[in-house]
């Protein structure tokens, strides 16, 4: 073996074990599977998965082995990439940020072989996910389905849509944690973009799909999730270009046409044209391996120092280490409290906040003041940079290295759930209350539904984030729900959905309190002295 | 007066990090001393309440420590083996953050953290983000945070680790200077950290407590059997092998051994002064 193949293998085996024994996969692959079953609604239902128009028909495909399969498949390599960055990201800032890599800088191991084994490493992990996909589209198959089962159906579409997208998150995942800049919290937010760019404009741009009098679109060159490549089968399919074509679980309120779904032939072509869309990971991975060594550079220097005013003597002082001479310390009144302790937490999260909090701030204001179609955009960017900001403050102390100073102090609440609790829900109440007062006045039919969903951003950030010790579970669920949520379906806050309702509000506020309710339980296994 | 009776630590797996630890602190420097894995670091984080033990007691002023923490989290100054900061605050804004954990706030947490910041030497540097700190500096902004709020009992655990000489000799100082009417606990497993400052030295090994005695009873205890001598460099294995080496240095003539026994156990080898190493050195011998 070569030192170039072992060190791949070194990092791709210690990545992975880091992952799989970490709590927050164990979430991760539960999550996958209960969002796998709503990929395939109740045929009798008024939703639907893959749905196209024909000649004034609404229609979508009978619950064959293959349309489960292409369903799968196609939500999987276009949803998984957005949630699953986020689940991936981070490793090399990790290394970075705990002094790793200087260890690892000084073996002989290559530079390309450290990041290569964390591409395969967050791919494998990706694939683990997704992978968890096809359990619940075999069980629902036997629910619903029509015809007989061929597993060999269900998993090809899954085998020519899904890696390829993974391995580009995967790549993609890693040049935003090398490079400074698009790593941590700030990254976070660009991702939203970058996935609706690479994985559906371009694609849409490079085949013409957008040109609606296009018969036939061309085959673009890059398309890692398969977007214009399920256009292009479904219109094999169905023999003919759709006149509208809707991926993604929907509400429908017209009657549904199902007809027979057959898929598209595997032929060498098709298996050498998806094959072919991992080539772009590697050129992701060539711009990181350029990257990495100014992302390296620039962790270990240490920020510009503010300007300070000169001494009284005219000239700066030197640090001479600990003061020599003799010393009296004075008494303060001290009066820890539990408010005391949240508003400090709670203070903490803002100065905590890197550059995310400026528009925040502006969004935030603007959702309060704007009319109500701007105002509903500036909410929906005011929740997403909010749920980043917060997205860490519950492990704030074990992802920082605090917890032995923060937890021996007097004001430091005996139940930590309760606290972070009270501190996340204080900052989300703070940023939301123009939106709240302006729901208040103008919608006041949407107030509860806005508050059981400002409810469920606190309750799932604090829970999960205890669960899972880190913030990047939370961030790729909250995404993802936020996402889903903006569309109009699935709106915790009531205020996208054209009709507005609190059920589903109250059952996302009611969801995030059992985790929270489970946070509770092992704390109170795993309590300290005295404290949570 | 703080009194730890019988305190007992296992850990999940069956790792018994303390052993019925007893031994009671009034004012003045406490060095505890012990190797690697000793349960120095297990001792100081029960007595800073973030950890619970298996059994046993702490009583502070006679009221149970581990019942009803916030009394005894009140008068503690705690600055831990590994600790880490929020890289984005500056020291003024951590120690600020503490302090209002503490319970400070307004004009007396400005002013604690303005003194805390002057007595550590960091004013230049307190605007300044803690991610830009050197490891000596981080240490400082620690040993801030634990003297907040003036506490009569300052617990210190390995604190002179990445520390220069120089800053070390000043942290000495400090906790001379600290010791004053306080409860200083200074665990470390370097002899010459204790041997600046301690009123007295408990030693643990393996979670018990070994001994506890001033340092001058420690050396009292150590004298005649510390002995010197010089030996060939293919001598040394052997001798390594039958008594506890204190030093090794080699020179010219030969490899300067340094070591302890209850007799001289090799020809040439003279008595010698001993030092706070070798009496620690005998101690953990005796002990194993």
């Amino acid at each position: 073996m070569t030192l170039l193949t072992a060190a791949l293998a070194a990092q791709l085996g210690a990545e992975t074990r880091m992952r799989l024994r970490s709590g927050a996969t164990a979430f991760a692959i539960l999550a996958m599977f209960a969002v796998a079953f709503t990929y395939i609604p109740d045929p009798a239902a008024n939703r639907v998965s893959i749905s196209w128009e024909r000649d004034g028909l609404l229609m979508s495909g009978l619950y064959s082995s293959a349309y489960i399969g292409w369903v799968v498949a196609m939500l999987t390599s276009m949803m998984l990439p957005f949630a699953g960055f986020y689940l991936v990201t981070g490793s090399v800032k990790r290394d970075l940020d705990r002094h790793i890599w200087p260890i690892v800088a000084s073996t002989p191991a290559p530079r390309a072989a450290y990041l290569a084994g964390k591409l395969l490493a967050s791919f494998a992990y990706l694939l683990l996910l997704g992978g968890v996909t096809l359990i619940p589209a075999t069980l629902l198959f036997f629910r619903y389905g029509h015809g007989p089962f061929e597993p060999l159906e269900i998993v090809t579409p899954w085998l020519l849509l899904v890696p390829p997208a993974l391995l580009f998150t995967a790549a993609m995942a890693l040049l935003f944690d090398v490079t400074p800049g698009l790593r941590g919290r700030g990254g976070f937010v660009l991702w939203f973009f970058a996935w609706t760019v690479l994985f559906f404009l371009i694609p849409g741009q490079l085949s013409g799909v957008l040109d609606r009098d296009r018969v036939q679109l061309d085959t673009p060159a890059f398309d890692p999730a398969g977007i214009i490549f399920v256009e292009k089968s479904v219109q094999e399919a169905i023999g003919t270009r759709p006149q509208s074509l809707n991926l993604g679980v929907g509400i429908i309120s017209r009657p549904l046409h199902r007809v027979e779904f057959p898929g598209t032939p595997v032929t060498a072509q098709v298996v050498l044209t998806r094959a072919a869309q991992c080539g772009w990971s590697v050129v992701v991975l060539g711009l990181a391996t350029i990257m990495f060594p100014l992302g390296a550079a620039s962790s270990a220097r240490a920020p510009r120092a503010k300007r300070t005013s000169a001494s009284p003597k005219g000239e700066a002082a030197v640090e001479t280490g600990t003061a020599a001479t003799a010393f009296k310390l004075v008494s303060h009144p001290m009066r820890p409290s539990f408010v005391s302790s949240v508003i400090a937490d709670t203070i903490l999260t803002w100065k905590a906040a890197s550059w995310l909090k400026w528009p925040t701030v502006v969004a935030a204001l603007l959702a309060g003041l704007l009319p109500a179609g701007p105002a509903r955009g500036a909410f929906a960017v005011t929740l997403l940079l909010v749920a980043i900001m917060i997205s860490e403050t519950a492990a704030r102390e074990p992802i920082a290295g605090t917890s032995p100073l923060v937890f021996a102090q007097p004001g430091t609440p005996r139940s930590i759930v309760a606290w972070k609790c009270a501190s996340v829900g204080l900052f989300v109440t703070m940023v939301f209350l123009p939106s709240i007062a302006r729901t208040a006045v103008m919608n006041p039919e949407r107030l509860v539904s806005l508050l059981f969903g400002l409810a469920f951003v606190v309750a799932a950030s604090v829970s999960l984030g205890l669960l899972t010790k880190g913030g990047r579970f939370f961030s790729a669920l909250f995404t993802a729900a936020w996402y889903t949520a903006v569309q109009g379906a699935l709106d915790f806050t009531g205020m996208f959905a054209v009709v507005p309702g609190a059920a589903t509000a109250a059952a996302f506020a009611a969801a995030a309190l059992l985790t929270l309710a489970a946070a509770w339980l092992m704390e109170q296994r795993t309590a300290r002295v005295g404290s949570a | 007066m703080l009194q730890i009776e019988r305190l007992t630590k296992r850990y999940a797996g069956g790792t018994v990090a303390l052993d019925q630890f007893s031994i009671e602190l009034g004012p003045g420097v406490l060095g505890l001393l012990g190797p690697n894995g000793a349960g120095k670091t297990t001792l100081m984080s029960i007595l800073a309440t973030v950890l619970r033990p298996t059994s046993g007691s702490v009583r502070w002023k006679g009221n149970d420590a581990l019942e009803n923490p916030a009394e005894i989290r009140r008068v503690l100054g705690y600055l831990p083996q590994d600790f880490g900061v929020y890289d984005r605050l500056t020291g003024v804004e951590f120690l600020q953050y503490l302090g209002r954990l503490k319970g400070l706030s307004g004009r007396g947490l400005r002013a604690s953290v303005d003194e805390m910041i002057d007595l550590v030497n960091l004013r230049n540097a307190a605007s300044r983000p803690l991610g830009g700190y050197s490891g000596g500096m981080r240490q400082r902004i620690g040993i801030a945070q634990a003297l907040l709020g003036n506490p009569e009992i300052v617990i210190v655990d390995e604190p002179t680790v990445g520390l220069d000489p120089e800053e070390r000799v000043r942290f000495r100082n400090l906790l001379s200077e600290l010791a004053h009417g306080r409860i200083v606990i200074l665990s470390t497993h370097i002899v010459s950290d204790v041997e600046a400052v301690a009123d007295r030295i408990a030693v643990i090994r393996k979670g018990k407590l070994v001994r506890i005695a001033t340092p001058g009873e420690l050396l009292a205890h150590a004298a005649g059997r510390v002995f010197r001598v010089v030996v060939g460099a293919e001598q040394l294995p052997q001798l390594q092998q039958s008594v506890a080496v204190s030093s090794i240095s080699r020179k010219a003539d030969g490899v300067h051994v340094r070591f302890v026994a209850d007799t001289p156990r090799i020809g040439g080898a003279v008595e010698a002064e001993p030092t706070l190493e070798d009496a620690y050195l005998l101690t953990n011998v005796e002990a194993a």
